[in-house]
């Protein structure tokens, strides 16, 4: 006809920039306003001396959800064409088979997004290297991170291109992809949910460190730790930055990026067989009559409709956990960002349900929900056998070379959280146990908890088997019986523990050292060094409650160069004797008396004080009290007082009984005995009969605060009892005597809002409340005491006295 | 050539088309005929290799249409609702096009653009329908395929338009030997372009035959009585449809046309008659399209405005 066009190749050719130019627009945009954004970070923080390599760290931890996030978006873009059914009519008319048009719209722009991926990886790589104190090399990094990144990209593109084939309109496709990147997820937590339950293990661990936790906690032994091996997005949430501890055990290998690494190339073989599989099955036989028709494949529906029931199952699941054994989640941003993907997919189920008529079938495909209840039945059947003996099994004793359990809460003599639980935060050593007859003891501990049925207090109790091979085996349990706490309690007795407290009562750090601070993490080092104890409390960097109090005033809280005392009353009233007041050979005679004492102290003496006198504390706060004004590190202003507050509440208490002679004698003699008896009278009585409590987190707990000078000068007073009930109802009250600043001292009423919606509740509506004459009041107080253990049913005694004050003791049975 | 044998389509448990036997010859047009969703375009998009057949098989020159790459180099598949690039103009369209057909020509693209008075450089979204379509020809033409596919291949252009398409349509052939399958509804179109036809009735193909075939395959004949006459004088011809007057008798009558011609003859009618059919009438015959006028004027007798 005419001749043919320069123009015209004679060959058929490969547009690249058709395929190509689409995702590299896209994906460097992204990528720039990522690192645009990083940048801005680093310069704000540089500029502003906000400088903070955690939280610069925590920035990348959404980088895979956005690498992730950009498959997905690419693929449907890339995609796309499957949706529109001109358009597919058009490009498969052209002659391309279909295996060969899904192979240059897959394969192509994957492997080109993925060498995108990985340089911004490396550009970012490069900037955090910039902004830590490195200990890794940072070739490692490198590979470790563009391992990383491929996988959600790998993840993404797969799921948006088969959800585009499967789907006749981006809806569904939108739909039935977030169903398929759920679903792990579901099932994850919906066994997540069931063996926190049965197995006792780590309910809110899991959820949190689903969701966007740093995964440094060394609580994460747990079953849902192994299940989230088997889910690919499980790395998506991770902080895949900054692996500077190097020297990180096999107990943590989950936390090393060799762990990812494996992981990765593990998933990435199972996607690339997963995407010919797809290739085999799907794109072969993929009609382009479905374009453009509502969700005709049984999978779609099956699919969309599994998941969001197995969600929903969960959720109903979880609320009825929670709602059973009062369990509060892990943080305010966990339970928002929970609320956020929850609230999303419910959004997108009503969506479908209103706009998409005929996209109905999606969701309730009876097929599905039949599948996701068996599915249920099933995890609920594998968890109540006790998930084939998963909690029971303990190691060979002759294999053990040492047992840790996580914290001596349960352990330190007759200490009582309901002080604010503050020593545990303080120091709570993780106590090695190394002599055959305790790890006995521990396993015999651990197969009772592990056939247990009662769960009557919250709270984490972790043993660490480390065997003779290296090789760690641990088992947490989140609920705790009462009669497993008294188990528990009896370690207090074992020959390790005590002279864990010989140590702690004996040592003293160099006080000669540069700085006071120092010298007690120095002493802390060395105890831990030469005892062998793993550990001793972290709480003194991490806590935010007592950043300030323990950065500032640890230093006067070491029991070791202790120099003051403070003297608790079974009125409460705190009697503060500084080196003014107190010789220093008092104190040492003092501590050594407390030692012998404790030695033959039964458990249930500890945990049961009924002849308790008082408290005494110890520390070396003398100088505390002739400065005015103390300032923190952080800026913040604090008085003498609160400073002291925090002290007393943060120091080593010792329950003082009439069975400890030791203790009393040197009481006696140094004149100290006289503050365990009470001056004040009771004016108004009241007896609370509590019901069984169930959460050790929220123990009842009822104190007063009143720090008084030898001269009985009141530096501070407040009052305050709260109570959680098994009703879930809040006894609270409290009412101060403090120092205004521009008027004298005087009383304040406190509605305490410990946490949300506890308002003022006196008195608790259910629970029997018997007022009772002062006499009688004085009378019961003498066996009454200060300390309370979670789990027992008991009753409170609370006390007004004439000057004001009030105060709350244990009654017991 | 193009050989579909025994096609088979379905949509679910519908079946669209079933058991499709035609032959298009090189050099040639090939018209499929038919009501509105009789399953025309579900035809050519197996032929296309766009649709999978659940059974048969479309054959390119020996080679089946579907998932083969090589075969299909040559096919060019206009379809009714073309897809352009976004906001391309009807050049950069074509360069699209351009890259997955390695003979296409420019100049003649720009030629039949030029014949359509179509601006190529229009962007395709500010096109009416009838020039969408101009530039999809301009685009098949230009993309010199072996067998070329147009479906609804009038629809929306004017009768100038038509006509040029129709020449251009036999130059092509001509020149090329070039197997060409068109869909329409204008039959007049067809016939005056197509060598042969098929007619699709809902599911199968009731009509295949060359165009001149088909006066020889149809013929109405009217007889006279002396006598009033039944249906039963008629017992042994072969006949699709009788109407009977008092003494008169028409009989549409297919097949071996003489034949029953002959047997009519035979029956002492005073006189005899025959008629060709035109397309139209065979298309009405054979899909049974007869408008009840009855019916129509039933539609709005309610209505008074």
């Amino acid at each position: 006809m005419t001749e043919k066009s320069n123009q015209s190749s004679g060959k058929r050719k490969f547009n690249l920039p058709h395929v190509f130019n689409k995702n590299v627009v896209i994906l460097l945009v992204i990528y720039a306003l990522v690192l645009i954004y990083e940048l801005l970070v680093k310069i704000f923080t540089e500029s502003f001396s906000l400088y903070n390599p955690y939280d610069f760290e925590q920035e990348f931890n959404n980088l895979s959800i956005i690498t992730f996030a950009s498959g997905c978006l690419l693929s449907l873009v890339q995609f796309r064409f499957l949706q529109l059914k001109t358009k597919c009519t058009t490009i498969l008319s052209f002659g391309e088979s279909r295996k060969t048009l899904f192979r240059k719209n897959f394969w192509f722009p994957l492997l080109s997004m993925v060498l995108i991926t990985i340089g911004f990886y490396v550009i970012l790589t490069s900037i955090s290297w910039d902004f830590r104190e490195h200990s890794t090399d940072l070739l490692d990094e490198y590979l470790a991170n563009a391992l990383i990144a491929i996988l959600p990209i790998f993840v993404g593109y797969t799921v948006g291109a088969f959800s585009s084939m499967v789907c006749g309109k981006t809806i569904e496709t939108l739909f039935f992809g977030a169903s398929i990147c759920a679903l792990p997820f579901s099932l994850f937590n919906l066994a997540d949910s069931m063996f926190s339950l049965f197995l006792k293990g780590y309910h809110s661990v899991a959820w949190e460190y689903w969701y966007f936790s740093n995964y440094t906690s060394a609580e994460v032994h747990d079953v849902t730790t192994i299940l989230s091996f088997f889910d690919p997005l499980y790395t998506l949430n991770l902080n895949v930055f900054g692996f500077d501890d190097k020297d990180v055990s096999m107990e943590y290998w989950f936390e090393t990026p060799a762990f990812y690494i494996v992981k990765n190339l593990i998933w990435i073989v199972i996607f690339i067989g997963i995407i010919f599989v797809v290739e085999k099955y799907f794109v072969k036989n993929f009609q382009v009559e479905n374009c453009d028709k509502k969700g005709k494949s049984k999978l779609v529906r099956i699919i969309s409709a599994l998941t969001p029931a197995l969600m929903i199952e969960a959720v109903i699941f979880n609320y009825i956990y929670e709602y059973c054994f009062a369990d509060a989640p892990s943080s305010i941003m966990v339970a928002l960002l929970i609320g956020v993907v929850i609230f999303a997919f419910i959004t997108a189920i009503i969506i479908v349900l209103l706009f998409f008529k005929k996209s109905k079938g999606l969701l309730f495909n009876l097929f599905g929900i039949v599948v996701s209840v068996a599915l249920t039945l099933l995890v609920f059947f594998i968890s109540i056998t006790g998930c084939f003996g998963y909690s029971s099994y303990s190691p060979d004793a002759e294999k053990i070379k040492s047992v840790s359990i996580n914290d001596v809460t349960y352990l330190i003599p007759n200490y009582t959280i309901d002080y604010y639980g503050s020593i545990d935060e303080c120091l709570s050593p993780d106590i090695n146990f190394e002599l055959k007859e305790e790890i006995e003891l521990i396993k015999d501990i651990q197969k009772f908890i592990a056939k247990d049925s009662n769960y009557d207090i919250k709270d984490t109790f972790t043993i660490t088997y480390e065997l003779e091979d290296g090789s760690v085996v641990t088992r947490s349990f989140t609920y705790l019986s009462e009669e497993a706490c008294e188990k528990i309690g009896g370690l207090w007795e074992t020959e390790t523990v005590l002279n864990f407290y010989k140590t702690i009562l004996n040592q003293s750090p160099d006080i000669n050292s540069s700085s006071s601070e120092y010298a007690w993490f120095e002493w802390e080092k060395d105890l831990i060094f030469n005892n062998n104890f793993k550990n001793i409390g972290e709480s003194h960097y991490d806590d935010e409650d007592f950043d300030y109090a323990l950065d500032d005033t640890t230093s006067y809280m070491t029991i070791a160069d202790a120099d003051s005392l403070v003297v608790i009353g079974k009125d409460t009233v705190a009697t503060c004797l500084t080196n003014e007041d107190i010789e220093r050979d008092t104190i040492e005679q003092l501590k050594k008396a407390l030692y012998e004492d404790y030695v033959n102290l039964s458990a249930s003496q500890h945990f049961r004080p009924e002849k308790q006198l008082g408290i005494i504390s110890l520390a070396s706060c003398s100088a505390l009290l002739e400065n005015e004004m103390f300032y923190a590190d952080e800026g913040e202003e604090f008085t003498a007082q609160e400073l002291l507050d925090d002290w007393k509440y943060s120091l080593f208490k010792f329950s003082v009984t009439t069975d400890m002679v030791n203790t009393i004698s040197v009481l006696k003699k140094a004149d100290l005995y006289k503050y365990f008896v009470s001056n004040l009278t009771v004016e108004e009585a009241h007896i609370i009969d509590s019901q069984k409590l169930l959460s050790w987190m929220y123990l009842p707990q009822a104190f007063d605060d009143v720090v008084r000078t030898k001269d009985g000068y009141c530096l501070s007073a407040m009052t305050y009892c709260w109570n959680y009930s098994k009703n879930g109802v809040y006894l609270q009250d409290g009412c101060g005597y403090t120092k205004d600043s521009d008027k004298e001292y005087g009383w304040y009423h406190n509605d305490w809002d410990f946490d949300d919606g506890y308002d003022e509740l006196i008195p608790i509506p259910k629970a029997d409340i018997k007022k009772i004459t002062p006499e009688e009041a004085e009378k019961l107080r003498e066996k009454a005491f200060m300390t309370y253990n979670a789990g027992n049913d008991c009753k409170f005694l609370v006390m007004k006295y004439t000057d004001g004050t009030a105060n709350m003791l244990v009654i017991p049975d | 050539m193009i050989e579909i044998k025994g096609v088979t389509k379905k949509y679910g448990d519908y079946t669209a088309i079933e058991n499709v036997n035609v032959t298009v010859d090189d050099s040639s047009v090939f018209g499929i005929a038919g009501f509105n969703g009789c399953g025309k375009t579900t035809l050519l998009n197996v032929c296309a290799g766009v649709f999978k057949a659940e059974e048969g098989a479309v054959f390119l020159d020996g080679a089946d249409a579907f998932d083969n790459s090589k075969e299909r180099k040559e096919l060019f598949y206009l379809t009714d609702d073309t897809w352009f690039p976004v906001k391309s103009s009807v050049k950069g369209s074509a360069k699209y096009y351009s890259e997955y057909f390695p003979n296409f020509d420019f100049e003649v693209f720009q030629e039949v653009c030029d014949l359509f008075g179509l601006n190529s450089k229009s962007n395709i979204k500010s096109l009416s329908k009838g020039m969408k379509k101009q530039a999809g020809l301009a685009i098949a033409f230009g993309a010199s395929p072996k067998y070329l596919l147009i479906d609804e291949t009038f629809d929306g252009l004017d009768p100038h338009k038509r006509e040029i398409l129709r020449k251009l349509l036999l130059e092509y052939i001509n020149t090329t030997g070039a197997s060409v399958i068109i869909s329409s509804h204008n039959l007049a179109d067809i016939s005056d372009l197509c060598d042969h036809i098929a007619i699709i009735n809902g599911k199968s193909v009731i009509l295949n035959c060359a165009i001149e075939d088909i006066s020889e395959h149809y013929r109405k004949v009217y007889l006279t009585f002396e006598n009033s006459v039944n249906e039963e004088l008629f017992k042994g011809v072969n006949y699709r449809k009788c109407e009977l007057t008092e003494r008169t008798a028409t009989l549409l009558i297919c097949g071996d046309v003489e034949k029953e011609t002959e047997k009519l003859g035979n029956l002492g009618a005073d006189s005899i008659k025959t008629e060709l059919l035109t397309l139209e009438e065979v298309f009405s015959e054979e899909t049974e399209a007869i408008t009840d006028d009855g019916k129509i004027k039933s539609v709005f007798r309610k209505k008074k405005i």
